[in-house]
């Protein structure tokens, strides 16, 4: 057979979202690492319900584990031209789809380069589930109906008008359905979309063919591409569509997992675990790949298709036709699949399910053939870490295939330790580790997928044989975070350039750069252009030349280090970027190895400078590093100097009883020392602050100690080596031969040699000399500096981790010059490599700048990607409805309005008991508790005498007085200048709470330490507002413990020692996809996230956030239990980055602290590492850990967190009360405001009570009765609001809610007192929560809310005059109970603005009324219905 | 100690130049290491210029008692309290 070349297709671009990775690199990151992305289903996306009591039901599901991609997808609509609203209203998996294949497109380098749009094609893999905008769809229109018609079921006695306030409250919920979006839910849009937004015009279309459709579609594509009718075809597979009714279809198929795990070619596999994501691959013919200078990752060889015919059942795979299915791909690849070597990795559909993974094992061994005695190959499915992604399985798992083959690595498979016995009759085995892939001929990979209903597909993928540089034409997106690049004449056309809000790149030599151009930072950029200065920020962040050191003709030096730096250079994630094989793993050790991994990583460093079009008039290197510099130049070839490294073996270059220390200082000092003992040598002049010096140990010692005498800072080193000194000379001569066989070629550049401190010279034999001369000679590098300088060089880049550049910087301190490293360990690879060609760019340095920071100029635009949901969240009609519901009113017994015959109104009766005596017993419990309390605290005095010395107790006061440091404890912020600081609830941290107990605990036993606390329980706040005494008691509990309570408010157990213990080793395990947070703790205080005043802002840096917790520094503060609060606060900013509701959390308990060491002294840090172990709707559960120099301070575990409910409504009152309302204004009626909504509890309510009311209101509120709170405080919410309102529109500034005061007038009716002149009057109205209020100058406004609902006849005839009762039952049916509401909405309004109150409603007549206007006894009132209320306001004269 | 404050905020300006970052004064907590990302080369050139200023000061004794990532991690508050405590 013959390889038919012409068929093969290449694999240009891939991109793709799984479990755990967002992208491509993180996928191979994982699969290389063996990363589990298996998890428990998030409640968002299956509600915990249906996996309780499983038992078989159709709702029910036992397996409960999965991958997940995520709780949101996020998406930016703009950038794809479509409004944020259609992108919510689109179907998830469609938006990922078009990503992903743009994503594609992008990493085959079409980013930069027009794709053959005419000639491109989408075949999508995708099943024909209902996915979740299908679902919601489903929800509006049929199960409202359902629901309505149950509801009408249950109670015979719902109006008309509440069933539809029922469905339009149901239907409500359901967002984005609308003619914009609906289209989307034609399913081939998936794929249609991708087209459209592209722009292709080759043929676009979704196949399903189950579990194989993602390798269907990548058949399809290569017929395409072979028939010529297309160019390039993006073929991938797509799911996203978990809920728990596609769980229930695997649940009753039992092909889920009962052990919860997804165990491929386990001897006791159970079953598979779902999972979903996209994968996208661009095709296109390999000669077109090849004339086109694309990077190719494999080569799909062939593909073959098969049925099963009738041979199978759903469950039953056939192993006859997944043989049809290989045999077919590798005939058509022209190759024996039993020659030894053909292949080297099965990719396996591995579904874990016993009679699939059994069937496909006899399959490989048919296929394959039993073992041969040759090496194995390897066998693994990407299943096991990321679960079946069913249509879209295909595509992980061939992703997975083209990496190994490209990378040349087999990567893991999990959870397989005990393989199935049929395994050994295959000639693969299972990849349990990450291992290099050895191979005599092209490596080559099998990629399987089985689909249900029995359709198999087979990829032949193989290695793709190129000299070429691996890069070329291949690029990845420009990475994350935004750079801003300006280039202009002079500064003052830059800075006329930044101030323009879109700003255009420009040219020229005056140049900045700004990484992250928040407005902040485009400010001091600002200030910085105005100044006029060159300006480098340190980190490399934002940079600034008048006229850049290239841009004025200096020249760029590339100087490579040597073995100095302990760092390893951070390199991995460039050479993904670039598509370059990584380094090899870096290994601790010895000196040879480390070597050779820093020549790797300079050549690769210098590869990716010279792809960005770095040219260096001169390289130069330090130590071995003059070798790759040699390289770099092409001086000496890579395979020549592979000789001499590997001759390196270890211990090479160890030459016994040599020491190297380096001093801080200059070698001319040193020049008297070292002429005295003869026998210590300068081997490194580094620059005038250092020298590493040589010598025999036993001599070295006592220079050192003369040395430190005369204040030089010396360092002993570890290196064992001879390098560089005299003593190296007995060991040249076996290096001799090999520099023999060095292969020397005339360089690209001159490479100037740091012995000579000159240019190498031509001749081969004068570069060998030098080669041995500089392992025996000195490096003069700071000579060679200021040799290089001398030649014209202003720009030195070091060409790896170390400090050579800071050698330089040294050396040229205080002339003008750049010093910058291409890797730093302060910054990940690719970040540090943007920071220097950022830089670079600013000083004129030719550079492909664009490439990695993206276009100059403004079109560096920020993205503004919108979350969208996973999941269709089972829908209710919410809270508030029920009262208005006949079977809820509180006088009606449970069974009123019910049919007590019919089985289901019997059990709801039944169950809404049950559900009431326990709620009643609850709240006797709770009654009992409060009453039981002060028995148990206040007499704390009596029961020290009685009990003696075990137990002690005594009075503390807390009050601003006494902690003055408490007024920035306060929860809300107030005015400047505000009279009546209490009003800002300012209160006891939880944590001085913990210290005041420790104090207690200490003070009841002298002489020992507080070291651990154990099940603190914080009651309830201790407010400080007003000066407050508190019995504190301290009850021993053996020796070593003492059990303290503070008042009514908290408790706590405190442990007693007599020395510190032992710390724990320290945290160190990074944070799951970790993230460096951008904000600083200045800005967190400064926006107000935090509402924490300076003494108790003790967060001194945010470091990083992932998914499960933060780590951060902070400082303890003159302010008891700042520290600590600190740590509370790391964890707060946690909460609020979850989520947009119930934001504000705090502590309430704390099951453990132990602390290893004295309380600090005001001003240290610690690292603080706060993990959170469990987040719920309610509570968020930590562990805390402070560290100091490396050691634990102290350590909290169960710290619990109560999160305070509240909405993303209500969030910018909470932060910026001054600036935001509650209520909001209602269109068309001036001087009105309406809370629209009720508290959702009693915790919120009094929460927005301390926020908006004084203390004199706060007093009239406290005492009012329960029910009576909610309404009252939805009146003065909305009467304040109104008033604000109307101030802001008058121009006054600011104004916080307690600002205006709410009185209740003489008569009974609100009066206003606000800032200012103006005569304000109000009127509220309030119902059920909700309440309106209306503000108005110089005239008494009247206003009133009533909801509609049916009223009893007499209630028409008490309230409406016969005319009114006649005109009212003119009205159609529909709109009568609207109309009553309306017309006595008025009369409540009208009555209001004369102040009279509404003596007899009937003496109020309604003189005329319609739509616009109701004309009550001469008082104009406007009316409308508006969410179920009428609402009416008094018109203006 | 404010006066020792300046005197050290002018040093270090002299080693790393007058902009180490934006918009971020030098403070007793600036940290030498991961605020300023200090060299060790470029501590050894500021210890001997405050080496210079304050004779009285053993810098080099202090330091060596300290491991490199102590130094490096040290904070300008240290060195003022330091030099403070030896005058």
């Amino acid at each position: 057979m013959q390889p038919s070349a012409s068929n093969d297709i290449a694999i240009i671009g891939m991109a793709c979202v799984f479990p755990g990775a967002r992208n491509l690199d993180e996928f191979w990151e994982n699969l290389r690492a063996g990363r589990d992305a298996i998890v428990d289903a998030p409640p968002e996306r299956i509600e915990p319900q249906f996996f309780e009591h499983a038992a078989g039901e159709l709702d029910r599901l036992y397996c409960r584990r999965g991958g997940f991609i995520g709780e949101t997808l996020e998406f930016d609509p703009l950038r794809w031209g479509l409004m944020p609203i259609a992108a919510r209203g689109s179907e998830p998996d469609q938006l990922l789809s078009l990503e992903t294949a743009a994503a594609a497109l992008t990493d085959a380098g079409y980013d930069g380069r027009d794709p053959p749009r005419e000639r491109t094609g989408v075949i999508l893999g995708r099943g024909g589930y209902v996915n979740q905008v299908a679902m919601s769809l489903i929800q509006a229109v049929r199960t409202a109906e359902e629901i309505v018609r149950s509801a009408r079921a249950l109670l015979p006695d719902l109006t008309d008008a509440q069933a539809a306030e029922i469905k339009r409250r149901y239907q409500g919920q359901i967002e984005g359905l609308g003619p914009d979006t609906i289209i989307g839910l034609v399913p081939n849009l998936a794929a249609s979309r991708i087209a459209n937004r592209l722009d292709l015009h080759g043929p676009a279309y979704v196949v399903d063919a189950a579990c194989a459709s993602s390798l269907l579609a990548v058949d399809q594509a290569c017929a395409e591409l072979a028939s010529g009718r297309c160019d390039l075809v993006l073929a991938g597979g797509v799911h996203l569509v978990q809920d728990a009714a596609f769980w229930a279809v695997f649940t009753q198929l039992g092909a889920l997992s009962r052990s919860q795990r997804i165990r491929p070619f386990h001897r006791e596999s159970d079953g598979l675990l779902i999972g979903e994501g996209a994968g996208m691959m661009a095709l296109k013919r390999l000669s077109d790949a090849e004339r086109d200078d694309d990077r190719v990752y494999a080569v799909i060889r062939g593909t073959g298709v098969s049925s099963d015919g009738r041979a199978s059942s759903v469950m039953n795979p056939s192993a006859d036709s997944q043989v049809l299915s290989l045999e077919r791909a590798w005939q058509r690849a022209g190759l024996d699949p039993r020659e030894r070597g053909s292949v080297g990795l099965v990719e396996a559909h591995g579904t874990a399910t016993p009679n699939g993974d059994a069937a496909e094992l006899a399959t490989l061994a048919r296929v394959f053939g039993p073992p041969d005695g040759s090496p194995t190959a390897g066998l693994g499915s990407v299943k096991s870490m990321i679960g079946h992604a069913m249509p879209a399985a295909g595509m992980a798992g061939m992703i997975k295939a083209a990496l190994a083959v490209h990378y040349g690595i087999l990567p893991p498979t999990l959870h397989c330790e005990d393989p199935h016995p049929d395994v050994e009759r295959t000639r693969f085995r299972l990849v349990h580790e990450a291992a290099e892939w050895e191979s005599d001929g092209p490596r080559r990979a099998g990629v399987n997928a089985f689909g249900f209903g029995g359709i198999n597909a087979h990829v032949v993928l193989e290695q793709h044989h190129t000299t070429r540089l691996p890069w070329a034409g291949a690029r990845r997106q420009v990475p994350e975070g935004a750079w801003l690049r300006l280039a202009a004449s002079t500064p003052e056309a830059l800075a006329e350039a930044l101030a323009s809000a879109a700003p255009a790149s420009g040219s020229g030599p005056c140049r900045l750069a700004l990484l992250d151009p928040t407005p902040e930072r485009i400010e001091h950029a600002r200030s910085i252009v105005a100044a006029g200065k060159t300006f480098r920020d340190r980190s490399g962040a934002l940079m600034f030349a008048p006229r850049g050191l290239a841009a004025d003709g200096g020249r760029l030096a590339l100087v490579f280090p040597g073995v100095e730096s302990t760092f390893d250079p951070q390199v991995d994630d460039v050479a993904r970027w670039f598509g370059l094989p990584p380094l090899p793993p870096a290994i601790e050790g010895d000196l040879e190895r480390r070597g050779a991994r820093v020549v790797l990583a300079g050549r690769l460093l210098h590869h990716v400078l010279a792809a960005l079009g770095v040219r260096p008039w001169v390289v130069a290197g330090h130590s071995i590093g003059e070798w790759t510099a040699l390289l770099a130049a092409e001086a000496i070839t890579p395979r020549s100097l592979d000789g001499v490294l590997a001759a390196l073996s270890p211990g090479t270059l160890a030459v016994p009883e040599v020491a190297y220390a380096a001093v801080g200082c200059g070698t001319e000092r040193l020049e008297p020392f070292l002429a005295e003992t003869g026998d210590i040598h300068v081997a490194l002049d580094n620059c005038p602050h250092q020298t590493v010096l040589c010598g025999p140990a036993p001599r070295l010692g006592p220079v050192l100690e003369r040395l430190r005498g005369t204040g030089v800072f010396c360092q002993v080193l570890s290196f064992e080596s001879g390098f560089h000194s005299p003593a190296f000379e007995a060991y040249v001569e076996p290096i001799r031969r090999l520099v023999e066989s060095l292969e020397i070629e005339r360089p690209t550049a001159p490479v100037w040699s740091a012995t000579t401190c000159a240019p190498y010279p031509d001749d081969p034999a004068g570069v060998r000399e030098l080669f041995l001369e500089h392992l025996v000679q000195p490096v003069r590098f700071r000579r060679l500096t200021e040799a290089l300088y001398a030649d014209g060089v202003r720009l030195f880049v070091q060409v790896g981790a170390g400090s050579v550049a800071a050698f330089v910087e040294d050396t040229l301190r205080g002339r003008p010059h750049l010093s910058m490293a291409a890797s730093s360990h302060r910054h990940e690879g690719i970040d540090q490599l943007r920071r220097l060609v950022a830089t670079l760019w600013v000083e004129g340095v030719e550079v492909d700048a664009d490439a990695l920071l993206g276009p100059a100029g403004a079109a560096a635009k920020k993205s503004m990607p919108v979350s969208i949901r996973l999941g269709a969240p089972l829908l209710s009609i919410g809270e508030g409805m029920a009262p208005e519901l006949p079977a809820r009113a509180p006088s009606a017994p449970i069974e009123a309005g019910l049919d007590l015959s019919d089985p289901i109104a019997r059990e709801l009766v039944a169950t809404s008991r049950a559900l009431e005596e326990s709620h009643l017993a609850v709240l006797a419990a709770w009654r009992d508790r409060r009453k039981a309390a002060p028995d148990s605290g206040a007499p704390a005095r009596q029961t020290a005498r009685a009990t003696g010395p075990r137990e002690t107790a005594w009075e503390e006061e807390f009050s601003l007085e006494r902690y003055p440091f408490l007024i920035d404890h306060s929860f809300f912020s107030l005015p400047a200048g505000w009279p009546d600081p209490g009003d800002g609830f300012p209160l006891v941290p939880f944590t001085m709470t913990l210290s005041r107990m420790m104090a207690a605990a200490e003070r009841a036993a002298p002489g020992k330490l507080a070291i651990g606390l154990e099940r603190v329980v914080a009651y309830r706040w201790i407010p400080v507002d007003e000066p407050r005494t508190l019995p504190v008691t301290a009850r021993f509990e053996g020796e070593s413990r003492v059990v303290v309570r503070v008042g009514e408010h908290a408790e706590g157990t405190v442990v007693l020692a007599d020395a510190w213990p032992e710390p724990p080793p320290p945290d160190r395990e990074p944070l799951d996809d970790a993230r460096p947070i951008e904000q600083t703790s200045a800005e967190m205080y400064a926006t107000r996230l935090m509402f924490h005043g300076p003494r108790y802002q003790s967060v001194a840096e945010l470091g990083v956030i992932g998914s499960d917790g933060i780590r951060g520094k902070i400082v303890e503060m003159p302010a008891e239990g700042a520290l600590l609060d600190g740590a509370g606060q790391l964890l707060g900013y946690w909460i609020k980055a979850q989520s947009d509701r119930d934001r504000v959390a705090v502590p309430v308990m704390l099951e453990r602290a132990s602390f290893f060491g004295p309380p600090p002294e005001t001003g240290r840090t610690f690292e603080c590492t706060v993990r959170v172990r469990r987040f719920g709707a309610r509570q968020v559960r930590a562990d805390l850990e402070l560290v100091d120099g490396g050691r634990v301070w102290a350590r909290f575990t169960g710290w619990e967190d109560r999160r305070r409910p509240n909405e993303p409504w209500m969030w910018p009152v909470i932060q910026w009360p001054e600036k935001n309302t509650l209520a909001r204004p209602i269109e068309g009626a001036p001087g009105c405001a309406r809370l629209e909504r009720a508290f959702a509890d009693a915790i919120t309510r009094d929460y927005f009570a301390r926020r908006y009311l004084t203390a004199r209101e706060w007093e009239a509120y406290r005492d009012l009765p329960e029910r009576r709170k909610e309404d009252w405080l939805a009146g003065r919410v909305a009467a304040k609001d109104a008033v604000r309102l109307l101030l802001w529109e008058r121009g006054m500034g600011p104004l916080w809610p307690i600002e205006v005061e709410i009185p209740t007038g003489a008569d009974g009716a609100p009066e206003v007192r606000a800032p200012g002149e103006l005569d304000l009057r109000v009127s509220i109205s309030h119902k059920q929560g909700r309440a309106v209020a209306m503000v108005a100058e110089g005239v008494d406004p009247g206003v009133d809310l009533e909801t509609i609902e049916a009223r009893p006849p007499e209630l028409e005839r008490a309230a409406f005059t016969e005319r009114e009762r006649e005109w009212l039952s003119s009205r159609p049916e529909a709109e009568r109970d609207g109309w009553r509401a309306r017309l006595w909405a008025a009369k409540e309004a009208a009555a209001k603005r004369r102040r009279t109150g509404m003596k007899d409603p009937r003496r109020m007549e309604i003189e005329s009324m319609d739509e616009e206007c109701i004309d009550v006894a001469g008082t104009l009132v406007a009316t409308r219905i508006e969410d179920g209320c009428a609402i009416a306001w008094t018109m203006e004269d | 100690m404010s006066e020792t404050l300046d005197v050290i905020r002018g040093v270090i300006e002299d080693v790393v130049g007058p902009e180490w970052s934006v918009d971020r004064p030098i403070t007793m907590e600036t940290s030498f290491g991961s605020d300023l990302e200090l060299e060790s080369i470029e501590f050894v050139a500021l210890a001997e210029k405050l080496q210079a200023r304050y004779e009285k000061v053993d810098f080099v004794r202090w330091l060596s008692e300290k491991e490199l990532e102590e130094i490096i991690e040290l904070k300008v508050g240290d060195v003022v309290t330091y030099i403070d405590t030896c005058r």
